[in-house]
C-alpha cells in the first residue's frame, strides 16, 4: 500500500473516531499502532505481511512509553501543573483578579479590563481555558451585568480572555511543543511572553477606546481610594514572586525549565503554607487534581507518541512539504492555509488534543518553509486560542453560556467575541509580520 | 471487587502525588548544591526521570474511573442518551483493546530489561527494571479498569442505566474559584 495514501486514510479515521466520543488518546493509540503494522507490512508493490508489521509496532510500543516518559524536560508539565493548582487552591488567582478590579474599576470599561488580567493570570496558573472561562465567568461576569456593563462585552471579554493563559508562561502547550519539536523550552516559555501580555493589552486598550466612545457599553464601577489601591496591591506579591522564580531562572540561564518548575512549585507550597491559604482541604486537593490533570496530559502524550511514530513511517509530512515547497507561492500563503485547519479543528477540539494530533504533520512544512520553529510555537498556540472562540462553535463561548444560563442569549455571547476575534488576528497579523517580537526576548536568555 | 480496585487507584494516585514532590525537592535541593557548593545531588537527574514514571503512568487508571479523558462531544450531544453511552462504549472497547496490547508489549521491555539486568550509567548505576515495571503496573491498572468499565457500561448500555459521560465544557462548569 502507497504509504501516503495509509497516512490520509489514517487521519480521516482519526477524524471519524474523534467524532464519535472515542477519547482522543485512544484513537491517537489506536490508530497509530494498526498504522505501523500497516506501513512496515505492507510497502508499496509488497505483498501484506502482517508478522514482519506487528514485530515492527510491538517493538515500538514496548519501548517507546518508558523512554519518552523517563525524559528530564518533560517533568517540567506536572511541575507546572502542580505550580498552578496550589496557586489556586492558594487562593492566589482571586487575588490578582481583585488587584486588578480595585485599580482599575475607575476606568471606562474597568471591570472587564480587570477580568482580563484576571483571566490571563487565572489561565497561566491553571493552564485550562474552558476553566478558566467557567470560573472566571461565575466571578466576574456577575459583577459587571450589576454594574449595567453590556451582556455582550461582559461575557466576550471573559470567554476571549480564557484563552490568554496558553501564550503566557508557564504554559504547558508551550512545553509540549518543545518536546514534540525537539526545540528549547526554556526559549519557547520565552517567546510567549511578549506576545501573552501584548494580546492582553490590546484586549484592555480595545475594551477602553469602546467604553470611552461609548461609556454605555462598560460604565465606571465605584471609587476607590489610592490607600485602597495600595492595600490591594499585597494580593499579587505571591504571584510575583512565583513568576519571577521561573521566569527569572530560565532568563538568567540559572536553571533549567524544568529546574525553574521545580523551584517554583516549591515556592508555590511554601508560600501558600507561610500565608497560611493552604489548608489541609485544599493541600489535598491541589494535589489530587494535578495528579489527574498529568494522567489526562500524559494519557495524550502516549497516544500521540505512538501515533507520530505511525505518521512519519507514512511519510505524509514529508509528501506535504514537497508538494508546498513546488508551488508557486509566498511560504506565507501556505503558512496561513494551514493556519485555516487549526482554526476549524479548534472549533471543536481542545487545544492539546489539535496541537498533538497536527504537530507531526505540520511541523516539518512549517520548518521546510523557513520558518523559525519557535516564532511558530508562539503563531500556533495564537491560533489554537482563535480556534477556542471561533463561531460557530468555539467550545469557550459555550461553557461561559452554560454560565450566564438564560442571563444572556448564546447570540449576544457570539456578538460580544467578535471584537476580541478581531483583535486577535491583529495581534497575529503583527506577530507574523514582526518575528522579532516573539524572538527578541529567548535570544537575550544568559547563555543560550 | 469494585472497592478493591478504588482503593489501588486511590494508592496509586497518592504515590504518583508524593513521587512529583519528591522530584520537587530533589531537583530544588540539587540546584542549591550545584549553584553554592558546586556539589549537586549525585544522578539526580536519572533519578527524576525514572521517579517520572511513577508520576505519569500509576494515575491512569484513576482518571479512567472518572472518566474525565479528553474527548470531542460537540457532534454528538445533540443526540439522545442511548446512541451517546453506545460510542462511548465502543470508545471504551477501543481504548481497553488497543491498552491491554500495549500493556503485554510493556511487559516484555520490563522482562527484557530484567533479565539483562539493564542499568543507567551514573555514580549510583541505578537498575532500570523497577521502573520499567511501575510502566507496565500503571498500564496494567489502566486496562483492567477499561475493562471493568467495559463490563459495566455494556451492562448499564442494555438495561437503559447508563448516563452519558458529561463533555470537557461540562465538567468546566463545575470548576469554582477559590
Amino acid at each position: 500500500m502507497e504509504p501516503t495514501t495509509l497516512g490520509a486514510w489514517g487521519l480521516v479515521l482519526m477524524l471519524v473516531l474523534i467524532a464519535v466520543r472515542v477519547p482522543i488518546a485512544f484513537c491517537m493509540a489506536f490508530i497509530g499502532f494498526f498504522g505501523i503494522i500497516l506501513a512496515v507490512g505492507w510497502p508499496a508493490g509488497q505483498e501484506f505481511d502482517f508478522g514482519r508489521g506487528f514485530d515492527a509496532a510491538w517493538a515500538y510500543i514496548a519501548f517507546e512509553p518508558f523512554s519518552f516518559i523517563a525524559n528530564f524536560p518533560i517533568i517540567a508539565v506536572p511541575l507546572f501543573l502542580m505550580m498552578g493548582y496550589v496557586a489556586f487552591h492558594a487562593g492566589f488567582t482571586k487575588d490578582i483578579y481583585y488587584t486588578a478590579r480595585v485599580w482599575l474599576s475607575q476606568l471606562n470599561g474597568g471591570l472587564a479590563m480587570a477580568s482580563v488580567a484576571g483571566c490571563a493570570m487565572f489561565a497561566a496558573v491553571s493552564g485550562s481555558s474552558l476553566a478558566t472561562a467557567a470560573a472566571m465567568g461565575k466571578l466576574a461576569v456577575p459583577e459587571m451585568l450589576r454594574y449595567k456593563y453590556h451582556p455582550g462585552i461582559a461575557t466576550g471579554v471573559v470567554a476571549a480572555s480564557g484563552t490568554l493563559g496558553s501564550l503566557i508562561p508557564p504554559s504547558i502547550l508551550m512545553v509540549l511543543y518543545g518536546i514534540f519539536t525537539e526545540e528549547s523550552i526554556g526559549q519557547l516559555l520565552m517567546a510567549g511572553l511578549i506576545p501573552g501580555v501584548m494580546s492582553a493589552a490590546i484586549y484592555m486598550g480595545m475594551v477602553w477606546i469602546r467604553a470611552t466612545i461609548n461609556p454605555e457599553l462598560a460604565p465606571k464601577a465605584e471609587h476607590v481610594s489610592w490607600t485602597d489601591r495600595f492595600i490591594a496591591l499585597k494580593g499579587v506579591w505571591s504571584i510575583l514572586v512565583l513568576f519571577l522564580i521561573v521566569m527569572g531562572g530560565i532568563y538568567s540561564g540559572i536553571v533549567t525549565p524544568t529546574e525553574a518548575a521545580a523551584a517554583g512549585c516549591a515556592g508555590a507550597w511554601i508560600l501558600g503554607f507561610i500565608t497560611r491559604r493552604l489548608t489541609k482541604e485544599a493541600s489535598r486537593d491541589a494535589a489530587i487534581e494535578t495528579a489527574k490533570q498529568v494522567a489526562n496530559v500524559f494519557a495524550l502524550v502516549l497516544g500521540a507518541k505512538i501515533f507520530v511514530g505511525f505518521i512519519a513511517l507514512t511519510g505524509v509530512a514529508g509528501h506535504l512539504t514537497g508538494w508546498a515547497t513546488t508551488l508557486d507561492v509566498e511560504p506565507i500563503w501556505i503558512l496561513l492555509s494551514l493556519s485555516l485547519v487549526f482554526v476549524v479543528l479548534g472549533t471543536f477540539m481542545d487545544p492539546l488534543g489539535m496541537m498533538l494530533l497536527t504537530l507531526p504533520v505540520v511541523t516539518p512544512v512549517i520548518q521546510d518553509l523557513g520558518y523559525d520553529l519557535v516564532w511558530f510555537g508562539v503563531i500556533m498556540v495564537k491560533f489554537l486560542e482563535i480556534g477556542l472562540i471561533t463561531p460557530p462553535v468555539g467550545l469557550n463561548v459555550y461553557v461561559l453560556k452554560g454560565v450566564v444560563g438564560d442571563a444572556v442569549p448564546l447570540e449576544t455571547i457570539f456578538k460580544g467575541i467578535l471584537w476580541f476575534l478581531a483583535m486577535d488576528v491583529l495581534t497575529l497579523v503583527v506577530l507574523i509580520m514582526y518575528p522579532e517580537i516573539s524572538l527578541w526576548l529567548p535570544k537575550q536568555i544568559i547563555g543560550s | 471487587m469494585f472497592k478493591f480496585f478504588d482503593f489501588i487507584d486511590r494508592g496509586a494516585l497518592w504515590l504518583s502525588v508524593t513521587a512529583l514532590l519528591f522530584i520537587t525537592i530533589m531537583t530544588c535541593i540539587s540546584v542549591l548544591g550545584r549553584y553554592f557548593f558546586a556539589a549537586p545531588v549525585p544522578d539526580d537527574l536519572v533519578m527524576s526521570e525514572f521517579t517520572m514514571v511513577i508520576v505519569a503512568f500509576l494515575p491512569l487508571a484513576a482518571v479512567q474511573a472518572a472518566r474525565e479523558h479528553v474527548f470531542v462531544t460537540i457532534f454528538s450531544d445533540w443526540l439522545p442518551n442511548r446512541p451517546k453511552v453506545a460510542m462511548e462504549l465502543f470508545g471504551v472497547y477501543l481504548g481497553a483493546f488497543i491498552f491491554i496490547i500495549v500493556t503485554c508489549a510493556v511487559y516484555t521491555d520490563f522482562k527484557q530489561a530484567f533479565d539483562i539486568g539493564a542499568y543507567e550509567e551514573g555514580s549510583l548505576e541505578i537498575p532500570e527494571a523497577p521502573f520499567r515495571f511501575i510502566v507496565f503496573f500503571g498500564l496494567l491498572l489502566f486496562s483492567i479498569r477499561l475493562v471493568l468499565d467495559a463490563i459495566i457500561s455494556t451492562k448499564g448500555f442494555f438495561t437503559g442505566e447508563a448516563q452519558a459521560t458529561m463533555s470537557e465544557e461540562d465538567r468546566a462548569l463545575e470548576v469554582e474559584i477559590k
